[in-house]
């Protein structure tokens, strides 16, 4: 028995993990979805702003983050549009204003006006330095947007010249630059109030963050989105894959467990090298 | 069930099912998406990448007479030196102003809010549990680092301690790059099962 299931073929891990991942989502469960404090208090925080006021998405991610953020980054946008906030729209990896538009078109802001309740403005090339210059002066460094359109006197942008005439800024980060180089440029020097959108991964790099009151809110992977959504009480793709994400997350301490016990066995078998770990 | 009639859907719900091929072995599906996803991703970073030279830069200089941006386009032009050897060291001098600004930029930015804002924020008063983890964690982990003393006996207690708090941290992270893989994993299978086959629970 053991034998057999340390020879056991990697590919059967992964159809029960793909079995657990899409049977809750074909049959959903209706777990209950915990709101965390980080996302509360952004949700506390845009909810207090008055109409009209500006807020700077950044959508600073890959298709590959983005698969991960796209329901959180949904739900924030479809809270800004429900309170009728303006939504200023950009990004810092080539491709996040691309995602932005896909975000833009699943979102309550379809049904709003382009160019007066929001924009996207596009990308700026450099990384870190693009975004110190950007927040100099936004329209000087976007002449056009993101659909080739000048953005000179666009109702949108009335009264906003850098990143200190804005309320909040927001990064839909996956990497680099993200939610540091937000806080090193913009969010400390100029005392913006930040928040973000974040991949699972960078989480624990990110609390500190928060905890020095550095970001004020923060909507961490599909958790945070079904929480999200939960609070503007839109029920979405982030709720709907909470059951797959607990499931799947049972399957794999199953097989957490699983190899510690056959690892350790195999340890105390007599003449057995195997097993991993200390020997 | 209802099959979607999106052909972007159909695209991009084969390229997932291709991609995700390789889990069982390495297969031809699997190498013709990973270079078209390579070769897309490049061809849209050089059309993006063209569109700020004409707007941040030939535009204003042609069309307002910011001339001035002339130094920062040959300084780009000067990274190319590079692919011709005799004259390859030139491409250090823009390699050099990109370092100089960028490091500039970046340290200038980060004692504020990566060191000074960070050690702020353990000034707190350790009247809850969490508080009391925060600072003597901060604490363990920086004497971890502290290679003045040797770390034995009394004087190996507090960095063993933040041994802990760093293993604490590191699970953290596995039980984060966890539910991140997972996401994006239920992400694409939101796609295949709901907007291509149409077989999503509500």
């Amino acid at each position: 028995m053991l034998q057999k299931l340390e020879k056991m073929d990697r590919r059967i891990i992964y159809l029960v993990v793909f079995l657990s991942l899409a049977i809750p989502l074909i049959w959903p469960i209706g777990l209950p979805i915990s709101v965390g404090p980080e996302t509360a208090s952004l949700y506390k925080f845009i909810d207090s702003l008055p109409a009209r006021t500006p807020v700077v998405i950044s959508f600073d991610t890959s298709p590959g983050g983005y698969g991960e953020l796209s329901s959180g980054a949904i739900a924030l946008l479809n809270h800004l549009a429900k309170k009728d906030l303006r939504c200023i729209g950009m990004g810092f990896f080539d491709t996040g204003p691309s995602l932005m538009q896909s975000a833009l078109a699943n979102s309550l802001y379809k049904g709003k006006t382009y160019g007066t309740d929001y924009v996207n403005l596009g990308y700026v090339s450099g990384g870190e330095n693009a975004i110190s210059a950007v927040a100099k002066d936004i329209i000087a460094k976007f002449p056009k947007d993101f659909t080739g359109k000048s953005t000179s006197g666009i109702p949108v942008m009335q009264g906003i010249t850098t990143m200190k005439d804005v309320s909040l800024i927001v990064t839909v980060s996956s990497g680099t630059p993200g939610v540091a180089e937000w806080i090193r440029q913009v969010g400390d020097p100029m005392k913006v109030p930040m928040a973000t959108v974040l991949v699972a991964v960078n989480i624990p790099n990110m609390t500190p963050y928060l905890n020095a009151k550095q970001l004020y809110g923060m909507i961490p992977s599909m958790k945070g989105a079904a929480g999200y959504e939960a609070l503007i009480g839109m029920k979405a793709l982030g709720t709907s894959g909470m059951d797959a994400q607990s499931i799947s997350h049972l399957a794999i301490l199953f097989f957490v467990i699983l190899g510690n016990v056959i690892s350790y066995a195999s340890r105390n078998k007599p003449g057995s090298a195997k097993g991993g770990g200390r020997q | 069930m209802k099959i979607s009639t999106s052909v972007g859907v159909w695209i991009a719900s084969l390229a997932t099912l291709a991609i995700m091929s390789f889990v069982y072995k390495d297969n031809p599906f699997y190498r013709l998406v990973e270079n078209l996803y390579v070769g897309v991703s490049a061809g849209h970073a050089i059309a993006l990448g063209w569109g700020n030279i004409r707007d941040l830069g030939y535009t204003p200089m042609v069309k307002k007479g910011q001339w001035s941006l002339l130094i920062p386009i040959a300084l780009g032009i000067l990274l190319y030196t590079r692919y011709y050897k005799p004259v390859a060291w030139v491409s250090r001098i823009p390699i050099a102003f990109m370092m100089g600004i960028g490091t500039g930029l970046a340290i200038s930015g980060t004692v504020g809010s990566q060191i000074v804002n960070q050690v702020k924020a353990n000034f707190i008063a350790l009247n809850t549990f969490s508080n009391f983890v925060i600072v003597l964690g901060t604490f363990g982990v920086l004497s971890y680092f502290f290679f003045l003393l040797e770390h034995k006996g009394p004087v190996g207690v507090v960095p063993r301690f933040g041994r802990y708090v760093m293993m604490v941290a590191f699970g953290a992270a596995f039980g984060s790059t966890v539910m991140g893989r997972m996401s994006l994993f239920i992400g694409r299978l939101q796609v295949i099962l709901g907007d291509w086959l149409g077989v999503l629970g509500r």
